[in-house]
C-alpha cells in the first residue's frame, strides 16, 4: 500500500465532502440540523436525567456522567450511521459505478468519508458544549489527555472497521437507514451511555463487554471527568485493544466477501 | 494482432422474482433467469474502435460492465489489457476507464475541476501533472471556459462531455463508452464523436463502443457487432456486413395514418422482405422502411396498397442499405 497516495485520497474525500455540504447547507439547514437539533436533545435528556438521579451520587456527578457519553456518542454514532450509508449515497447519486472503476482504494475511501462525517458531529459538541456548562453545570474533570486519545482512537479504529461491513450491508439490503435503526436501540443498550454497566443483569453485562464502544464510553468518562492515566485503566485499554484488533478483522473479511457478493449479483447498479 | 479485449464464452444470467398467479402469486413468486449476455467471444485489436449495436435489452451494458469489472460474468471469462476480469480486477482498473451515460455519475454539486481533481486523485496522478490534464482534457471537450462552474448547472451536453473529459482523465489504454450520445442534441452528439475518433487517431487508444444508434456505429466504427437478446449474431466492418443487405433495395416513406393492418398487408406483397414503421417524433407522421427485392413492379404495389388504404404518402425513395438494414435483415425489427 502506497502510504502517501493514501493520505492524498483521503485528504481530497475529505475536502471535497465539506465542500458539498458547505454548498448544500442553507443557513436554515445549518440552524437546524448543526445547531438546534443536538441543542434540544442534550436539553432534553440532560433534564430528565437530572429529575431522575437521586440516591448516594450526586445530580451534578451523574450529569456530567452523562454528557460525556452524549457528546462522545454523536461522534461515534455519525462513524457507525456514516458508514452504513455513504456508498448507498454514492449508488443514488450514480457516481459508484464510476469509484468502483477508479483504482481507489475503498477502505481510504469509507474512512475519509466517515471522517467528514464526524467533523459536522464535533460542530454539533462544539455547539453543545457551552448550553452543557451554563444551563447544566458540566465541567470537565482532571482531564487525562493520553487516555482520552488513546482510547478514542482505538474506538475510531473499531467503528470504522465495522462501518466496511455496514457499508457491504447497505448496498445489499438497499435499506441502510433502516438496518442503522435497528442496530442502534442495541448498540445504546449495551454501551452503557446513559447509566453504569451495574444495572445490567450481569449476562448482559458480558453482552456489553464484548462491544467496543462500551469500553470507549466508559474510558472516555476515565480519561475526561476522573484523570484516569493509562495505568490505572490498562485492563479496559488492553480489552479495548483487542477488540478493535477482532473489529479489524471482521470488517476487512465482510467487506471483501460483501463486495464479491454485490459484483456477483449485479447491486451496484441497482437501488 | 496484439488484441486490447477478448472475451472467452462471457455469459451472465441474472436471476428475478416474478409475480405468481392467483391469490398468493404477491406470496409465491416465481424464480425467472434472464441470459442478459450469452457466450459472447470478441476480440479487439490495440487502437481498435469496436461498437457493440443492438436494442435496449440487448446485452450491451452488461457486456461491458463485466468487461469494466463491475460485474462478474456468471460463466466465462475475458482479458483486458492481458488481464484477466476476475482475477486480476485492479490490474485493469489502472489502465481503462468508462463513460455509462446518463447525465448521473457526476459529483453535482462539485465543479468540474473539482470533479476532475479528486478523479485524478483516485487515479495517483502527481499534482502537477494532474493540472496539466486537467486543462488539457477540459479544452478537448471545449468545457475549459466553464471549469469553475457547478455542474449541477451544466446541461445535459455538458456534463455528458464531462463525462468523457473524466475518462480521459488517466490515458487509458481501454475506454468503454456506453451509449456516450443518448439523448443528446445533433450537435452535442457530433461533438462527442468527433472527441471519440480525434481520441483514437491521435493516441491509439482502445475503444468499446455501444450504442442503438445503427448510423453512429457505421460512421465511427473500424468493426461491429450486432447483439441481440444477449448473442453476437454478426461481427465485421461495417463495409463487410452491409455486403449481407447488398442485394436489397431500400424504400424510404413518409405517410400520414397508417394503421398496422395496413403494414401487415405491405409485408405479404410478393417482393418485400421486411417492413418497420416507426412514428416521427412531435408529428402524426410515420416512416416506413421497406426492405424488397427490387425486382418487378413492388413499388408500384407498394404504393397503390398504401393508397387504398387510404394512407397518405407524403414522400417516398430509394436509399441505399445501411447497417440498420442489416439489422433489421438478421431480427426481424429495426432496433428501436
Amino acid at each position: 500500500m502506497n502510504f502517501v497516495k493514501e493520505l492524498k485520497v483521503f485528504i481530497t474525500v475529505v475536502k471535497l465532502s465539506q465542500i458539498e455540504r458547505i454548498r448544500w447547507m442553507t443557513p436554515v439547514n445549518f440552524v437546524c440540523f448543526s445547531i438546534l437539533s443536538p441543542v434540544f436533545w442534550l436539553a432534553i435528556t440532560t433534564t430528565i436525567y437530572s429529575v431522575m438521579a437521586g440516591g448516594p451520587i450526586s445530580p451534578q456527578t451523574m450529569i456530567n456522567f452523562f454528557i460525556v457519553a452524549f457528546l462522545a456518542d454523536s461522534f461515534f454514532r455519525s462513524i457507525l450511521w456514516g458508514s452504513a450509508v455513504h456508498l448507498y449515497n454514492e449508488q443514488v447519486a450514480g457516481t459508484l459505478e464510476i469509484l468502483y472503476v477508479s483504482p481507489v482504494n475503498l477502505y481510504t475511501w469509507m474512512i475519509a468519508k466517515s471522517f467528514s462525517g464526524a467533523i459536522d458531529a464535533l460542530t454539533s459538541i462544539a455547539i453543545s458544549l457551552p448550553l452543557a456548562y451554563f444551563a447544566f453545570g458540566f465541567t470537565f474533570g482532571a482531564i487525562n489527555g493520553l487516555t482520552a486519545i488513546l482510547s478514542i482512537s482505538l474506538t475510531l479504529v473499531s467503528l470504522y472497521s465495522i462501518g466496511f461491513a455496514f457499508a457491504g450491508i447497505g448496498l445489499i439490503i438497499k435499506q441502510p437507514w433502516a438496518f442503522s435503526n435497528t442496530i442502534q436501540p442495541y448498540v445504546f443498550l449495551l454501551s452503557c451511555i446513559y447509566y453504569p454497566i451495574t444495572i445490567l443483569p450481569s449476562w448482559l453485562q458480558n453482552v456489553s463487554r464484548a462491544l467496543p464502544t462500551y469500553y470507549g464510553y466508559k474510558l472516555a468518562r476515565d480519561a475526561l471527568l476522573y484523570g484516569k492515566g493509562i495505568t490505572d485503566v490498562s485492563g479496559d485499554l488492553l480489552y479495548l485493544t483487542l477488540l478493535t484488533l477482532i473489529c479489524v478483522f471482521i470488517g476487512l473479511l465482510s467487506f471483501k466477501y460483501l463486495d464479491r457478493l454485490i459484483r456477483k449479483h449485479g447491486f451496484l447498479s441497482t437501488f | 494482432m496484439e488484441f486490447s479485449v477478448q472475451t472467452f464464452n462471457l455469459t451472465r444470467v441474472f436471476e428475478t422474482k416474478k409475480k405468481g398467479s392467483g391469490f398468493l402469486g404477491s406470496i409465491k413468486r416465481k424464480k425467472e433467469k434472464i441470459v442478459a449476455a450469452d457466450d459472447i467471444n470478441l476480440s479487439i485489436g490495440k487502437g481498435e474502435l469496436f461498437g457493440l449495436v443492438g436494442p435496449n435489452g440487448a446485452g450491451k451494458t452488461t457486456t461491458i460492465k463485466m468487461l469494466c469489472t463491475l460485474l462478474l460474468p456468471t460463466s466465462g471469462t475475458a482479458s483486458v489489457d492481458g488481464h484477466d476480469i476476475i482475477e486480476e480486477r485492479n490490474k485493469i482498473r489502472e489502465k481503462i476507464n468508462v463513460v455509462l451515460g446518463g447525465e448521473r455519475a457526476l459529483y453535482w454539486r462539485l465543479t468540474a475541476r473539482e470533479n476532475l481533481w479528486a478523479f485524478s486523485r483516485f487515479y495517483n496522478i502527481p499534482g502537477n501533472v494532474a493540472n496539466a490534464r486537467i486543462k488539457e482534457v477540459l479544452e478537448l471537450v471545449e468545457l475549459a471556459d466553464r471549469a469553475d462552474d457547478r455542474v449541477e448547472r451544466y446541461s445535459k451536453g455538458m456534463k455528458q462531455r464531462l463525462h468523457i473529459a473524466r475518462a480521459l482523465l488517466n490515458d487509458p489504454e481501454v475506454l468503454f463508452l456506453d451509449e456516450p450520445t443518448l439523448g443528446l442534441d445533433p450537435d452535442g452528439a457530433r461533438k462527442v464523436r468527433k472527441y471519440i475518433k480525434t481520441l483514437v487517431e491521435e493516441k491509439q487508444v482502445t475503444v468499446l463502443l455501444t450504442t442503438h444508434y445503427m448510423y453512429e456505429a457505421e460512421e465511427m466504427c473500424d468493426r461491429v457487432a450486432i447483439i441481440n437478446k444477449g448473442k453476437i449474431i454478426a461481427l465485421d466492418t461495417p463495409r463487410e456486413l452491409k455486403k449481407l443487405v447488398r442485394k436489397t433495395a431500400v424504400l424510404e416513406l413518409n405517410v400520414k395514418g397508417i394503421p398496422d393492418q395496413s403494414i401487415q398487408v405491405l409485408k405479404r406483397i410478393p417482393g418485400v422482405k421486411n417492413v418497420v414503421s416507426k412514428g416521427i417524433p412531435e408529428s402524426e407522421l410515420s416512416q416506413l422502411r421497406l426492405q424488397t427485392d427490387g425486382k418487378g413492379k413492388v413499388v408500384a404495389e407498394v404504393i397503390e396498397s398504401l393508397v387504398r388504404h387510404r394512407v397518405k404518402v407524403l414522400s417516398f425513395q430509394t436509399v441505399e442499405p445501411t447497417l440498420e438494414d442489416v439489422f433489421i435483415k438478421l431480427v426481424g425489427t429495426d432496433v428501436e
